[in-house]
């Protein structure tokens, strides 16, 4: 082996790398809110009486579900430009990143609704509790000490998708790496290193994920 | 309003084609040689008496799912010709993706393992089974029906992630419907067709695992 | 053919077997009785070794038995066990399920395996449910069946874990009569159970466990007319 490893060179440049997590942190941060709301909104009209409703729903969860994210991210970024709009790459990703996440969020949710037992609902209001009360706490708390596990897990393989979105130079992590490799060419010890800091990354969010839901349910999850 | 038939003909689709051909090569040779590493892994990770090799196993089902997968197809792509392998680009583009299979059918493996009740073990230890049998005649026989309807679901997931060798400049799918784009300027057009593709092999899997798994619940 | 010398087990903290001794002839049949938690369960797993035991020793034929060797398949071979909950293996039918063991444990060419099996099935009185699936067989049948499995290796010692204590009470007779009948064939037996009437009938002694030690032994009908430990007495009054 006549290669000679530079370990040096990505740890010299830690404040790009830095701010490459940030951007990363920020980008699936927001694509993970925005897309649990439009999870909550698909899942209550695939649980609808309307069969448009569902069937629209249906349909965007399936198409997301069922094509690669690269293929999703360069649909929006080029349907985008031959509409005659520009935004920037990093809108771009959040945009892409919310619709794919809320897909998967959907499914979650309304598994999670389903799996709350309609006798419950019917001994609340038999208890004289109203609606609004029966909603609070017979079926959202349930729902989501329910829905907390899967979705945390979720949001994590999100954060880690989001290394894709270098593919339409978006500036985050793993742009930078590229963008250090285009110019010491040290290909391996950079991907090396950045697949070690997206490790810690999704290790720390699981933690902080469990040590929330810990708090809030009151219930002992081992790692999401 | 976009003109979505500049240039793109018939030789453009049956390019596209080839392509899918060659993710669906990509598959196969990652699903299959992935069940072999998963086999081992979710055999360590339910070795009730070696907490080493559940240790070992569990590391890897969480190196491997707790990073990019577009992060390991880079590390094992020039990682492989920095150890002086000059392998064919599909071997080494299907390195990463039998590691990334073996991790998570390694899990499957290990629920389909763990889903046997523990008193037909015990059954079968009392009968004078040792260990290779019993997995052979009792484990075996639950575990691989409880098996099939998430690995079916993975399927899916395999398909998707080959679309990420695209990265390392491999001519898949993707990359096919960004070279015919290039070429022919009918983007949207190429992508919806390739996306229509994709769509095309993962439906069926995703219906054919849900109604496995509707199968194997009525029968339990 | 069965010697326990003071055989004390803990899980964890709990001492569930404490200095068990006794011994077995062959063509006895020793019922053991007593209340969830007094540790007969417990012995019974650690005879043909499921569970391993901290100190004393257990030995079949002479043989120590000792949980997680590598030869305590060679002894298991020789004691044949049932379960309460059956634990009939799913995907294969009754035949099947009783010829497996004999075939790949003992070595038997298919056909062999096969007769001995149906031989077994008809000792329990299932010959018209050879090729049936457990999941379509009553309670009482599937327990047949799992004795049949365990017969079908030729044991020189039985071991019965409450198998009745799983089924609805008109399935429990069928498989009393076929365990009477080894009993009378001269079957090696070790009951543990609450049936009383099948233990002053078929039993030739009665072991009586009280938190981990044998508080009382003795023929059926002296354990039953006439106990002597207080614990016994309390005991047989709350199951009358």
């Amino acid at each position: 082996m006549t290669y000679t490893f530079h370990w040096e060179v990505p740890l010299q440049n830690l404040p790009e790398f830095l701010w490459g997590a940030l951007a990363t942190l920020e980008m699936s941060g927001v694509a993970c809110l925005l897309g649990s709301l439009v999870a909550v909104s698909c899942a209550l009209a695939r649980l609808s009486k309307n069969k448009y409703l569902r069937r629209a729903a249906t349909a965007y969860v399936e198409i997301i579900r069922n094509t690669p994210f690269i293929v999703q991210l360069f649909y929006v970024y080029f349907g985008l430009v031959t509409f005659g709009i520009n935004l920037e790459a990093f809108s771009v990703a959040i945009i892409t990143l919310t619709l794919n996440c809320g897909a998967y969020c959907t499914e979650i949710i309304r598994a999670g609704i389903q799996s709350i037992h309609r006798g419950q609902t019917e001994a609340g209001l038999s208890l004289g509790m109203t609606s609004w009360q029966v909603f609070r706490y017979v079926i959202l708390m349930p729902t989501l000490r329910v829905v907390w596990p899967p979705l945390a897990s979720q949001f994590i393989a999100t954060m880690l998708g989001s290394s894709v979105v270098s593919a339409i130079s978006a500036e985050e992590l793993t742009y930078a790496g590229m963008m250090l490799e285009s110019r010491t060419f040290r290909t391996f010890e950079i991907f090396f290193f950045l697949t070690i800091v997206y490790f810690l990354m999704a290790r720390l969010f699981s933690l902080l994920f469990s040590l929330t839901g810990q708090k809030v349910f009151r219930e002992a999850w081992g790692q999401l | 309003m976009p003109d979505l038939f500049i240039a793109f003909s018939y030789k453009d689709i049956l390019f596209l084609l080839q392509a899918a051909l060659v993710t669906i090569g990509l598959c196969a040779m990652a699903f299959s040689c992935g069940l072999v590493v998963a086999l081992v892994i979710g055999l360590f990770r339910t070795a009730r008496r070696f907490p080493a090799l559940r240790w070992i196993g569990g590391a890897y089902v969480e190196i491997f799912r707790g990073t990019p997968l577009l992060m390991q197809i880079f590390v094992a792509y020039f990682g492989l010709s920095i150890l002086g392998l000059n392998l064919p680009p599909f071997v080494a583009v299907s390195i990463p993706l039998i590691l990334y299979t073996g991790a998570y059918m390694g899990e499957i493996v290990r629920a389909g393992v763990e889903a046997v009740p523990r008193g037909q073990w015990e059954a079968g230890r009392s009968l004078g089974m040792r260990y290779r049998q019993l997995m052979r005649y009792v484990v075996a026989p639950v575990a691989v029906r409880v098996m099939i309807p998430p690995s079916v679901g993975f399927l899916v997931q395999l398909v998707k992630g080959t679309s990420l060798a695209y990265v390392v400049g491999y001519v898949e799918l993707t990359r096919a419907g960004y070279i015919v784009s290039q070429s022919t300027y009918a983007t949207m057009l190429v992508f919806t067709l390739v996306g229509a593709i994709y769509f095309g092999i993962n439906y069926p899997l995703s219906l054919a695992s849900q109604r496995l798994e509707v199968r194997l619940r009525r029968h339990a | 053919m069965l010697k326990l010398e003071n055989v004390h087990k803990w899980f964890g903290s709990l001492h569930v077997l404490n200095g068990i001794s006794f011994e077995v002839s062959r063509g006895q049949v020793t019922v053991i009785i007593g209340r969830s938690g007094s540790g007969k369960s417990t012995i019974l797993r650690c005879i043909n070794g499921l569970e391993p035991i901290q100190e004393g020793r257990i030995r079949v034929d002479g043989e120590l038995v000792e949980a997680h060797s590598r030869h305590v398949h060679k002894i298991r071979e020789k004691v044949g066990f049932v379960f309460q909950s059956f634990n009939l293996f799913p995907y294969y039918t009754a035949l099947e399920n009783v010829s497996l063991a004999p075939r790949i444990v003992k070595g038997l060419p298919a056909a062999e395996a096969r007769t001995v099996a149906e031989q077994m099935l008809a000792r329990v009185g299932l010959s018209d449910k050879l090729a049936v699936y457990p999941d379509k067989l009553s309670g009482g049948q599937q327990q047949r069946v799992a004795i049949a499995r365990a017969l079908a290796m030729k044991p020189e010692l039985m071991l019965f874990d409450e198998v009745t204590s799983a089924l609805d009470p008109e399935l429990v007779g069928e498989v009393l009569k076929v365990m009477q009948d080894l009993a009378e064939g001269g079957m090696t037996m070790i009951v543990v159970t609450h049936e009383m009437g099948f233990a002053r009938r078929v039993g030739s002694r009665v072991l009586f466990f009280h938190e981990g030690q044998i508080a009382e032994e003795g023929p059926p009908d002296q354990i039953f007319t006439d106990p002597r430990n207080e614990n016994l007495r309390t005991f047989i009054q709350s199951i009358l």
